[in-house]
């Protein structure tokens, strides 16, 4: 019996906040009705919260109000007989016990129609060619005032736009100078390089000259634009309109965060992601990772064929199942996955049995996301909104704005905890966003950045000096012994005796915030796979108070659903490579093995009897397997992802599925009868195959009773409006198909079904945010309990939870783990590796956009370690590996960085472990030089013709849409 | 009548007086009053029964102003935190250039006055944000401030009390809206010139975000002499209920435009007719602005209207500034209404949809009928976009104060426009 068998709950109570304020409900009269709304808040949010259709713009349920628009203004009158009353901001005005208030009165409701109507003589009538059109909240805002004749006869002015980097598009002609781009881009995400210019009605939101916009959160600028000012450039290069595009529910697969995300398909092709939002996780914004990060799925290297083995064009599971018979093996070892689905993963180690199972990570990897696993069955791990709450964080030796952005953004948004609590002292509510930054000013919660090289939230850091990662491992284990000693500065003082007087200092600062703090939440990660540090913070929570939190992020979407199905049998990468495989069949589902060198991939191949490939792109892998079978990626696949907390989050296809290509848990039931014992046959339908694993797999978690109830009654993914379903396969055939089926999901491919909205109550993400009159993803707030809180049909949550002693199995391993950190020395340098949210996985490099945004091959390091490079002479340098291979990196020296550190970046680190082959670092020639220089701008010219080829393919298609996607059963 | 003059008996533009012979001349003696016999209640109690109003515009009663700044308790952590004061000498009022005389004719008064001020609020900094275009203010009360250091009456111990002061001079970039208490502070903070919302008010999250106070250059001038010579003497100075005097000006075509220092109270017929002498031969008065360009117009019915803050209310205007601004018979009242909008339009922050949008679109309007293209509709348009862009709809009293001499052109000049609509020209055309 695994003793790490996750005990599962599906209580919302686990994830409810402490900090849940309650506040005081007052009686309101609005209209002349009476309504409860909590007092203090402001009446703008208060009254959305209550489903009244009230306009705005420069609010933000996230960002608080600073009263720019005047859009929501309403009236307040003096008594109940609502005679005299005078004009007020809804959003700057706190809910006052027995208010009387007019939405409807004439006078707000004509002021609020001529706001409009001043902000449209200067917006242009291009609706029909701007990219906003049918979900922008402008033209949401006008329709809802009835402003629709035009009075002034002046010209528009006009602006110039800028170039701001291949992700947004920028039209300042559109802007009606909310404030809210430079709210969030400057004040809400740290942005440095935007902001309002100008004054009067020529205020131009942008950078100071053409350039890439810096922030890793510059997409959002697309949603929290109320108009067209900022769009999605790769969407609008392969535009469609909301309305016809098809959406469904999806969860982020560019790390262990879990962001909710809603995924749009037109004519087969992923147009687009937006934020989908969730209270506890990414609120309002998620990462540019997660907004363009799945433009892979369109891409070139997709495999969808079968190859190695012959079957007839028309996929038949009996011909497979005689072609694959050729196949069979004495043994078959399955390796799972970190990014594959749990269902696929459990499918797999059911396949081919708990001895035969294969993590597809390293003995180091392994124990690593042990330790995250560890403080995720403790319910320690913090949400998102946790963080946004702690007055206290401390980031141990990861960058976070770089590996899991999203949670560098709640990090900085708790600086400001501080601030907040000073203006309430002050008697400002919180919502006075403008009001509260004045009165804080530089004040700021205590944010300890423990690290080796600077990131881009030290400008709200109190502490952001570079050290050697020895030195964050030894804070980090004084922390654990303050934690556990009730007399800490003492013990501070003998733990460090003889260390450097200035990380003593350090460590009784650390602690002093620490004892003050109410709500402390300790971070670190996996990018560099520093286990004894993740085994320190480890360490500290089980003798931490409980008020502590933590947040041990894993490096993939999946980890932790990967880690709960791994037992004391499942073997590791080392594992593998020691077991004779002569007489066995491999099969690699949705693994490359980055994790290897092309050495051991090939040694692999080589040993393997047969090597089969599941997967949905092509890699080093698949090109040296025998047989490969096509995987659908997330976005054509339904399945669950447990994240850094544990959370298992369904996501579901936004497109039916084009045979041969399945899902890799589909392929696992598919081999059963061949490789495996058969207990998969029969289960075709995902939710047969849940009941199964839920029985019969550890680590499975029941998601049964959260999709069964909803099955007859299914959601559409199409909105009302979806044109076109009868033309768009016209020039193929003119029968029209019947609507591909879904039987698995509480989804149809259709617009029939209730629209998320079937008054049943269910609990169902929604696959697409519209509300009648809010066509903007700014509808959420009709299905929030109150605007900016929970959904108001929140899905169940499954939470991975359960006790913490170690395994047995755990013990074992970890004294084998051969290096507890995962660098090398070289020259005297210790070298890491250099994350960068757009070049930090194997799907990166298959996106245009990342490719043009990812930072050249360089090497970073002190500038006092220059003289190790030929006296510091030299600009570039080349480095090389054991396999006799060498590539040339840009040298950049640079300030903050701990000295003895160097990071390397090299496109090669997200398919194989880089940093264990570096043997040397050489000189290199100018001409040398000049050749890498000349390779690197030919493949920036190579990348935008990439890109454009694969444009022209996707319009190519959009021609001869798969009948498939369209229609059952061809 | 006596007619003093406390403001401005002191004042020499040619050479304004240096420490020594302004010493001489009883400066710097309510300094030393003040801070040596004088708890810091008292200077406030003083001020509030001299009945000291803001001379900025709005006339609101200096002392209750500062008692808006909080009294933290010493066990407060805010108890120690400091307070501002700042002067407002951004003068940029249209029609309006009193308080120019004041900074460059007898800079050491005004210095003299901010010490008082801080005193009484409990500051230890103080800020002069002066309009950016005063060259040689600048430099004199630089050279003042200097002295002031030299002679121990700013930098610590003040004249040997435990009092500490220290005082900066900003020249501000140049922006109307700097006038704006919210947006000048923003401004000294180096941000954006934007206003911010009320409430808070910066009495209690102002510079920096602590308590500060905003006083008009020529409200603090009155200081020393209320401290010296008592409340009594102050309120006895006025011939209304507003206590003191008042730099009241007077510009356009009048026989001699200028400034004089008035007891609180004259009569419009006084001040343009005796004081600035009548209308230039040949013209009439049509139409005056009582204080500044952001006031309604009043007309020659109100030629017996007394310039005091209620009187000049309950006429319909306000009395601003003090600066009257003529309008004469042969002057185009659309076209200087558009003049001023003009001023406005530029000269807004861009910050809220009515005044940014609003005051432009006025102009587009107005351009259009003084150029003989308007229509009936324009007028009603105008009245339509008065109301969008008034008191309470707006992020601060820029727009509202555009609206003033619009709104008041429409009523008293409605032929005017008329006129313009029916000719499809400026019937003034030629007058010129």
């Amino acid at each position: 019996m695994d003793k790490f068998q996750p005990n599962q709950s599906t209580t919302q109570s686990e994830i409810a906040k402490p900090m849940e304020v309650k506040t005081d409900l007052v009686t309101v009269h609005v209209d002349g009705k009476a309504v409860q709304l909590p007092k203090g808040e402001n009446l703008l949010a208060a009254i959305l919260s209550k489903k009244y259709n009230l306009p705005y713009f420069c609010w933000h349920p996230s960002m608080g109000s600073i009263g720019a628009c005047r859009q929501c203004a309403i009236t307040q009158f003096t008594d109940e007989t609502q005679q005299k009353g005078r004009t007020i901001m809804a959003c700057m005005t706190p809910v006052v016990d027995g208010m009387f208030l007019g939405l409807e009165h004439a006078p707000a409701a004509e002021f609020r129609e001529q706001v409009i109507a001043a902000m449209m003589t200067n917006h242009p009538h291009d609706c029909p060619v701007c990219g906003e059109g049918g979900a922008c909240h402008l033209q949401d805002m006008t329709v809802m005032t009835g402003h629709s004749h035009r009075q002034y006869q002046g010209l528009k002015r006009t602006f110039t736009n800028q170039y701001l980097g291949p992700l947004v598009n920028h039209e300042m002609n559109r802007c009606i100078t909310c404030y809210r781009c430079e709210r969030f881009y400057k004040d809400y995400a740290g942005g440095k390089d935007f902001s309002a210019c100008g004054s009067k009605n020529q205020v131009y939101f942008g950078r100071q000259q053409d350039g890439v916009l810096e922030s890793e959160f510059a997409g959002n600028l697309v949603e929290v634009c109320p108009t067209g000012v900022f769009t999605d450039k790769p969407f609008a290069a392969h535009y469609t309109r909301k309305w016809d595009l098809q959406s469904a529910p999806s969860i982020c697969h560019g790390c262990a965060v879990g962001c909710n995300i809603s995924v749009g398909e037109r004519y087969g092709s992923v147009r687009r992601v937006i934020n989908r939002y969730h209270n506890d996780i990414n609120g309002y914004f998620i990462c540019d990772k997660g907004r363009f990060g799945f433009a892979y799925v369109n891409g070139d290297d997709r495999i969808n064929k079968i190859s190695g083995i012959e079957l007839a064009t028309a996929f038949k599971p009996h011909e497979f199942s005689i072609a694959m018979a050729r196949h069979n093996a004495k043994t078959t070892v399955g390796i799972g996955s970190a990014r594959a689905s749990q269902e696929s993963n459990a499918a797999l180690k059911q396949l081919v049995g708990r001895e035969n199972f294969c993590s597809g990570l390293t003995e180091l990897q392994q124990e690593c996301l042990r330790s995250c696993q560890a403080l995720m069955l403790q319910n320690r791990q913090a949400s998102i909104s946790d963080i946004e709450q702690s007055d206290c964080i401390i980031v141990l030796d990861e960058d976070l704005t770089q590996t899991s952005a999203r949670i560098a953004l709640a990090v900085r948004q708790a600086t400001r905890n501080a601030a907040f609590d000073k203006a309430e002292q002050m008697g400002i509510p919180r919502w006075q966003d403008d009001a509260v930054r004045t009165a804080a000013q530089d004040l700021r919660s205590d944010l300890y950045l423990l690290q080796s090289k600077s990131c881009k939230l030290d400008d709200v850091a109190a502490f952001c000096e570079p050290m050697l990662p020895e030195q964050i491992l030894e804070l980090a284990r004084d922390i654990s012994d303050f934690a556990n000693n009730p007399h800490p500065l003492g013990l501070a003082q003998t733990r460090t005796e003889g260390s450097h007087s200035e990380s003593q200092t350090l460590l009784s600062r650390i602690v002093q915030s620490l004892q003050h703090a109410k709500r402390p939440v300790i971070i670190a990660g996996c990018s560099h796979w520093h286990l004894a540090l993740l085994q320190a913070v480890e360490k500290l929570a089980t003798h931490a108070p409980k008020n502590w939190q933590f947040a041990l992020l894993p490096d993939a979407v999946n980890a932790m659903g990967l880690v709960s199905l791994m037992d004391e049998h499942t073997l590791s990468l080392e594992q593998l490579q020691a077991k004779d495989l002569s007489s066995s069949a491999v099969i690699a589902m949705e693994n490359s093995l980055p994790a290897w060198s092309s050495e051991q991939r090939k040694q692999l191949a080589e040993q393997a009897e047969t090597l089969v490939v599941i997967d949905h792109s092509r890699h080093q892998l698949s090109e040296l397997a025998d047989i490969v079978l096509p995987a659908t990626a997330f976005t054509e696949s339904d399945g669950v992802a447990v994240n850094y907390q544990g959370l298992a989050q369904p996501f579901f296809a936004v497109k039916p599925q084009v045979k041969p290509m399945h899902s890799s848990w589909q392929w696992c039931q598919l081999l059963d009868d061949v490789f495996g014992q058969g207990t998969l046959i029969g289960l075709q339908k995902l939710s047969q195959l849940r009941s199964y694993l839920t029985d019969n797999v550890t680590g499975y978690p029941d998601m049964n009773a959260m999709f069964a109830q909803h099955l007859l009654f299914k959601s559409a993914r199409q909105p009302m409006r979806y044109s076109g379903r009868t033309a768009m396969i016209a020039n193929q055939t003119v029968h029209e198909p019947k609507n591909p089926v879904d039987s698995d999901s509480p989804y149809s491919f259709s617009m029939e079904g209730p629209g998320n909205d079937d008054g049943y109550g269910h609990a169902l993400p929604r696959s697409f945010s519209w509300a009648p009159g809010w066509n903007s993803n700014q509808s959420i707030s009709k299905y929030q309990v109150k605007v900016g809180g929970v959904m108001s049909n929140r899905a169940d949550m499954i939470r991975l939870v359960g006790q913490s002693e170690p395994s047995a199995s755990r013990a074992q391993t970890s004294s084998s783990a051969k290096r507890n950190h995962r660098s090398q020395r070289i020259l005297g340098l210790q070298l890491r590796q250099l994350e960068h949210l757009f070049a930090n996985d194997e799907f990166a490099g298959k996106i245009a956009e990342f490719n043009l945004m990812a930072p050249p091959p360089c090497l970073l390091i002190n500038t006092d370690d220059t003289g190790k490079f030929n006296q510091g002479t030299v600009s570039h340098v080349r480095v090389e590996l054991t396999d006799n291979s060498s590539f040339i990196v840009q040298l950049i020296p640079c300030a903050d960085i701990a000295k003895g550190v160097a990071y390397l970046h090299h496109p090669r680190a997200n398919t194989s472990p880089l940093l264990d082959l570096v043997v040397s670092i050489s000189t290199v020639s100018d001409a040398d030089i000049s050749a890498h220089q000349q390779q690197l701008s030919e493949n920036l010219e190579q990348i935008l013709q990439q890109k454009n080829r694969n444009l022209a393919r996707l319009q190519q298609t959009d021609q001869r849409i798969p009948i498939q996607i369209v229609g059952e059963g061809s | 009548m006596t007619t003093e003059t406390p403001l401005t008996k002191h004042i020499n533009l040619a050479q304004p007086l240096a420490m020594a012979d302004y010493v001489d001349v009883g400066g710097y003696q309510s300094v030393k009053k003040a801070v040596l016999q004088m708890s810091a209640s008292e200077v406030m109690a003083v001020v509030k029964d001299s009945g000291l109003k803001g001379r900025g515009g709005a006339g609101f009663p200096t002392a209750m102003k500062w008692s808006f700044v909080p009294d933290f308790e010493p066990q407060d952590p805010r108890y120690s935190e400091d307070k501002y004061l700042i002067c407002n000498a951004d003068e940029m009022e249209p029609g309006t250039f009193k308080d120019r005389w004041l900074l460059e004719g007898v800079p050491h008064q005004l210095i003299e006055s901010m010490i008082i001020a801080s005193y009484a609020i409990g500051a230890n900094k103080a800020f002069i944000f002066l309009r950016g275009e005063y060259h040689l203010a600048a430099r004199r009360l630089q050279t003042a401030i200097d002295e002031a250091y030299a002679h121990g009456y700013l930098g610590s111990n003040i004249q040997q009390s435990d009092y500490q002061l220290d005082l900066y001079l900003h020249t501000s970039a140049g922006r109307y809206i700097c006038g704006e208490e919210t947006a000048l502070i923003n401004a000294l903070e180096g941000q954006r010139a934007n206003p911010r919302a009320k409430p808070p008010f910066p009495q209690v999250s102002g510079l920096f975000g602590k308590p500060t106070i905003v006083n008009n250059v020529e409200t603090l001038s009155n200081l020393p002499h209320i401290i010296n010579q008592g409340p009594s003497w102050f309120k006895a100075l006025s011939n209304n209920q507003d206590a003191g005097t008042k730099i009241y000006g007077a510009s356009g075509r009048v026989q001699r435009p200028g400034l004089w220092e008035l007891p609180m109270g004259i009569t419009v017929r006084e001040l343009l007719f005796k004081h600035a002498g009548g209308m230039q031969p040949g013209l009439n008065l049509k139409g005056f602005l009582p204080g500044g360009a952001s006031t309604d117009f009043l007309t020659a019915d109100h030629l017996d209207l007394v310039m005091g803050y209620d009187e000049v209310s309950q006429a319909g205007s306000r009395l601003g500034t003090g600066g009257i601004i003529v309008l004469d018979d042969h002057n185009c009242p659309v076209g200087m209404v558009l003049n001023l909008l003009k001023f406005f339009a530029q000269e807004s922050c861009g910050f809220c949809t009515p005044c940014r949008d609003g005051t432009a679109w006025v102009v587009e309007t107005l351009t259009r009928i003084e150029q003989g293209q308007g229509t009936k509709q324009d007028l009603d348009s105008l009245h339509k976009l008065c109301d969008f862009m008034w008191l309470g709809k707006t992020h601060c009293a820029l727009a509202p104060g555009a609206v003033e001499p619009l709104q008041s052109a429409l009523k008293y000049f409605h032929d005017d426009f008329e006129q313009h609509i029916d000719k499809h020209c400026c019937p003034y055309h030629g007058h010129h």
